[in-house]
């Protein structure tokens, strides 16, 4: 059974989706603490909408990548805490690592002539 | 169950998905909320104004809709998408395997409409409250042969001595029957049914007209008063529902109406009359011998106090009754009080039959269910290389369950719709076909609590049949689904087993029953009724009162309607009787005084019905003259007072004598003795189903009434000669009303109606019953042999007898077809039991019918089993080992 058909043709969802793994690595976080860290991580440069972020972590949620459970905040306030599972873990472990095959095949190419 | 539970629940909610949605996008909301909040607080902590950082962080969400809609894409995307695949794939598989579709649908269409229609009738009939107001109970008062235990009308004394000593009944109303004609210039003139009632009448069964006005207690005269109430139905029928109605005068044979009120739609009265239902109603009004003790005529309706059950308001008429034997010994006549509950009164024999008919149906559907079960188990087996390669590449158990439970849904769903179409058809013909006298049969259609019924059996049916076989499909290992060269004859035959036997002992059941109701019908066409029904036209006439009020011009004119009616070409007697047999209106009980001595000694006095007749009545009838001699026409007004007894009258007023020349007092009021003429048959007058009563037939020109009903013997078809009966009554007087122009034979058949229609009716459960058994046992032998193929072919390949290889296999279907007869023959016994009422001249555990039910179902399931059987057996070597 193929159980992402359709998720896989949009290269920008899939990258997205990369990121919001990858600010889970190191500890759960909210909704609004993951666009916070991919602002300050990428110094300002993405900046996630709303209206992208949650259908991803919804749909990571699904995939098995992600577990969600309410949970207080520092401040005292109800937030949904996303963290990655197993899978997601080991998901995540290959994507990166096809992705710095890639990034770096891109860089290469794009090195071409700039000497 | 209790693992099955969470399984189910589990399976339908991810296909549904509903109660999942709400609670995500309730998530969502909360999380966007979060959101803005902290997105605001960074803009704050940045140096914003606290409003103008709400105002941005609201701008940087954007449309909150869109969120909600792509967030829930999202997560929704895999439930309902996968849905549609299945759907659609469903779909497909259906499409490629059409005999497969077309025999489960089939079933089920026929097992739901025949569940949904069954329903339908016992809702309608049985459970539905009936259409009377609330408060106490109900009840209808009749007196009670002690002897015979039949329900017979009763007097006006008794019933104001009942109701009037008894505390229990807050409320009381008597009726009795009125067989007026409407007569309303230029429209046909039209018999109806009608009753003469107490002014309480309407308020005892606790409903207003639903327009004008009631009946007013002052309406209760001596003189009637000339008013009427109408039913819905006559008024729409007859006045076109003109509101204006109320107050103006219609026109009925016995004078002038004014019309005060029109019941409503739902009201019905509570008992028919000439199987036709009651249209009209007028105040009662009673002369002096009407209100004699011994003149048992009127039906009673009661309304009890509030809390009071039947058999309380039962104990106190018996005390009450004992009394007045007491006060009155002479007016005893052998009779109880009987109260009987309106719902028994009205649904009364038939309800254990609906629930017969309903729990046939509840078993037919479930047997449909067990069948269909086999069938999908079979086809999934069939689909085990599929499912296992769907497994091998990591579809989930719940998905691949999924799959086939939405197959096996789509199947439903179309059965289902098929199945209402077909509730619908068959309430149709239900209300066409069933006897006019079945209680509350022009209610029964098919409405949106029936279509909501069908619809959630159509889901238990579809969880039955669909989901238990996909679990467990789904259930065994990716590498257990795989095909497997060999399998055991036993493999997970338990439910097929079950299937076989519940569908036999169904089947049997059902079978007896059709063929004791049959078995009835016969013998209820041999019933000698004394008289002959072939070849008689009847109608009833009604004189107008003010020209016919005399006896001798009633004499006159009928004398001249027989002597007309006998010059008609095709005619070859006619005769005119008080009232006709058959027509269920022989309840006029009177008692006589035997003898001028018994006047005075009222224990002597004894039960009989009586006829005013006609000259030519006997004759025309076909009635037998057994000693004496017939009515003449010089047995007239002016000459001695003469009877024609009923054999059984004979017996019981002369026992050991001849009662020829004797004399006999036959009006309590008169000590003037009449003589015997002579004796005929005993009549059957109230159906072959009834016995006889001793009767007493009195010159029509000694006594009559201005109703009275036409027999006409003719040489051909009777209705044929309608026109010419017509015209000849025109022609004497165009003010009489002519109604209920019929054959003899049309009343007969309504009185065996009933079991005409049970039988039908048991007979297609029957049918279609042993039908799907026959597909169940063929199914499950030939599914059997398939699966087996190699393994048999091989054996007899390798030399083995085939019987010895496929007896096993038939052994097991003939104990199975074994264990259903027996369990069959349990369950008949019960059903015919509840049925016995509706039996006649054979017993409910007749063993012949029994011995037959046995012998056909046997047959049935050695054609459907063995020939399979025999296909495998047959089956070439070389074949058997291509199987895969």
């Amino acid at each position: 059974m193929v159980r992402d058909s359709g998720e896989r043709d949009d290269l920008l969802q899939g990258t997205l989706d990369l990121l919001v793994l990858k600010t889970l690595q190191l500890e759960p976080m909210h909704g609004w603490g993951i666009s916070e860290r991919l602002r300050q991580w990428s110094q300002d440069v993405i900046t996630v909408n709303q209206g992208s972020l949650y259908p991803a972590l919804y749909r990571l949620e699904r995939q098995g990548f992600v577990s969600s459970e309410w949970k207080t905040t520092e401040s005292h306030r109800r937030a949904r805490y996303y963290a990655l599972t197993a899978t997601g873990r080991r998901h995540l472990t290959s994507a990166l690592k096809t992705w710095e095959r890639v990034s770096r095949a891109v860089n290469l190419v794009m090195a071409v002539g700039r000497t | 169950m209790r693992t099955l539970w969470p399984r189910l629940r589990a399976a339908l909610g991810r296909i549904l998905g509903l109660t999942q949605r709400a609670a995500m996008d309730r998530r969502l909301e909360e999380e966007l909320a979060f959101h803005v909040d902290m997105e605001a607080r960074r803009l704050i902590a940045l140096g914003l104004a606290p409003e103008e950082a709400r105002r941005r962080a609201a701008i940087a969400l954007g449309g909150r809709q869109v969120h909600i809609e792509a967030a829930r894409d999202a997560y929704r995307s895999r439930v309902l998408d996968d849905l549609g695949r299945d759907i659609r794939h469903g779909a497909r598989a259906l499409r490629r395997a059409p005999a497969f579709s077309l025999a489960v649908i089939g079933s089920l269409a026929v097992g739901i409409g025949a569940m949904s229609a069954a329903f339908t009738v016992t809702e309608r009939v049985i459970l539905r409250p009936l259409p009377y107001g609330a408060g106490g109970k109900l009840v209808m008062l009749w007196s009670q042969n002690r002897r015979t235990r039949q329900r017979d009308v009763i007097s006006y004394p008794d019933f104001l001595d009942w109701t009037g000593a008894s505390r229990s009944v807050a409320r009381a109303a008597a009726f009795n029957v009125w067989l007026p004609a409407l007569t309303e210039p230029g429209a046909p003139s039209e018999g109806l049914a009608g009753a003469t009632v107490g002014t309480d009448f309407f308020r005892v069964l606790g409903v207003a007209p639903a327009l004008g006005r009631d009946f007013r207690p002052d309406e209760n005269q001596f003189a009637p008063g000339p008013v009427v109430i109408l039913a819905h139905s006559l008024w729409k029928r007859r006045f076109h529902a003109d509101p204006g109605i109320i107050g103006r005068a219609i026109t009925l044979s016995s004078g002038s109406f004014t019309v005060v009120g029109v019941m409503p739609e739902e009201f019905r009265h509570p008992e028919l009359l000439l199987h036709k239902q009651v249209e009209i109603w007028r105040p009662y009004a009673f002369d002096a011998t009407a209100t004699a003790r011994q003149n048992h005529f009127l039906r009673g309706v009661a309304r009890l106090a509030p809390g009071v059950s039947t058999a309380q308001v039962q104990h106190e008429m018996d005390a009450i009754a004992a009394r007045l034997r007491l006060e009155y010994p002479a007016d005893d006549g052998g009779k109880d009080v009987a109260v009987v509950a309106i719902e028994d009164q009205i649904v009364g024999p038939t309800r254990p039959v609906l629930w017969a008919a309903l729990g046939a149906a509840v078993c037919l559907l479930l047997i449909v269910c067990g069948n269909v079960a086999t069938l999908v188990l079979a086809r999934h087996a069939g689909r085990a290389p599929e499912l296992a390669v769907r497994r091998a590449l990591g579809a989930g158990r719940a998905r691949v369950a999924r799959m086939l439970f939405v197959e096996s849904a789509l199947l439903g769903v179309v059965g289902g719709a098929v199945g209402i179409g077909l509730a619908w058809v068959a309430t149709g013909l239900l209300r066409a076909a069933a006897p006019r006298d079945l209680p509350r049969v022009d209610e029964i259609v098919v409405d949106g609590w029936v279509v909501v019924v069908t619809v959630m059996v159509t889901l238990a049916a579809a969880i039955l049949f669909g989901l238990v076989p996909a679990l467990r499909a789904s259930r065994r290992p990716p590498g257990d689904l795989l095909p497997r060269a060999t399998g055991r004859l036993t493999t997970h035959h338990r439910l097929r087993s079950a299937v076989i036997v519940a569908e036999l002992a169904l089947s049997l059941a059902l079978v007896a029953t059709a063929g004791l109701l049959g078995r009835t019908l016969l013998r209820l066409g041999a019933v000698r009724l004394g008289f002959r029904t072939d070849h008689l036209l009847t109608m009833q006439v009604s004189l107008p009162g003010r020209r016919y009020g005399a006896d001798s011009t009633r004499t006159r004119l009928y004398a001249q309607l027989t002597h007309g009616l006998e010059q008609l070409p095709g005619v070859e007697s006619a005769g005119i009787t008080s009232s006709l047999p058959l027509s269920g209106l022989n309840d006029i009980s009177f008692m006589i005084p035997v003898t001028p001595n018994a006047v005075r000694d009222r224990a002597r006095w004894r039960d009989a019905g009586f006829r005013f007749v006609s000259p030519g009545y006997r004759g025309t009838i076909g009635l037998r003259l057994v000693a004496g001699r017939d009515f003449e026409p010089g047995d007239s007004a002016g000459s001695a007072g003469v009877v024609l007894l009923s054999a059984r009258a004979a017996l019981a007023f002369f026992p050991g004598e001849n009662p020829v020349g004797r004399t006999l007092v036959v009006d309590p009021d008169s000590v003037q003795g009449v003589r015997v003429a002579g004796v005929v048959d005993d009549a059957r007058d109230g159906g072959p189903m009834t016995d006889p009563i001793p009767t007493f037939y009195v010159p029509l020109a000694q006594g009559s009434w201005g109703n009275a009903a036409v027999v006409v013997r003719t040489t051909d078809a009777p209705m044929g000669h309608e026109r010419d009966v017509r015209s000849v009554l025109a022609s004497l007087d165009p003010s009489i009303v002519a109604t209920d122009l019929q054959p003899l034979s049309t009343l007969e058949s309504a009185l065996t109606a009933r079991q005409r229609f049970y039988g039908l009716l048991f007979a297609a459960f029957a049918a279609v019953a042993v039908l799907l058994s026959a597909l169940g046992i063929y199914g499950v032998v030939a599914y059997v042999v398939t699966q087996q193929r190699r393994e048999i072919g091989l054996r007899i390949a390798l030399g083995a007898d085939p019987w010895r290889v496929l007896g096993p296999l038939l052994g097991r279907v003939a104990t199975l077809t074994a264990l259903g007869i027996a369990c069959g023959l349990l369950g008949a016994a019960a059903v015919t039991r509840v049925l016995s009422g509706l039996l006649y001249g054979v017993r409910a555990d007749d063993p012949a019918t029994f011995g037959i039910a046995v012998s056909v179902l046997a047959l049935v399931a050695l054609a459907a089993g063995v020939p399979p059987a025999l296909r495998a057996a047959r089956t070439p070597p070389a074949a058997a080992l291509r199987v895969e």
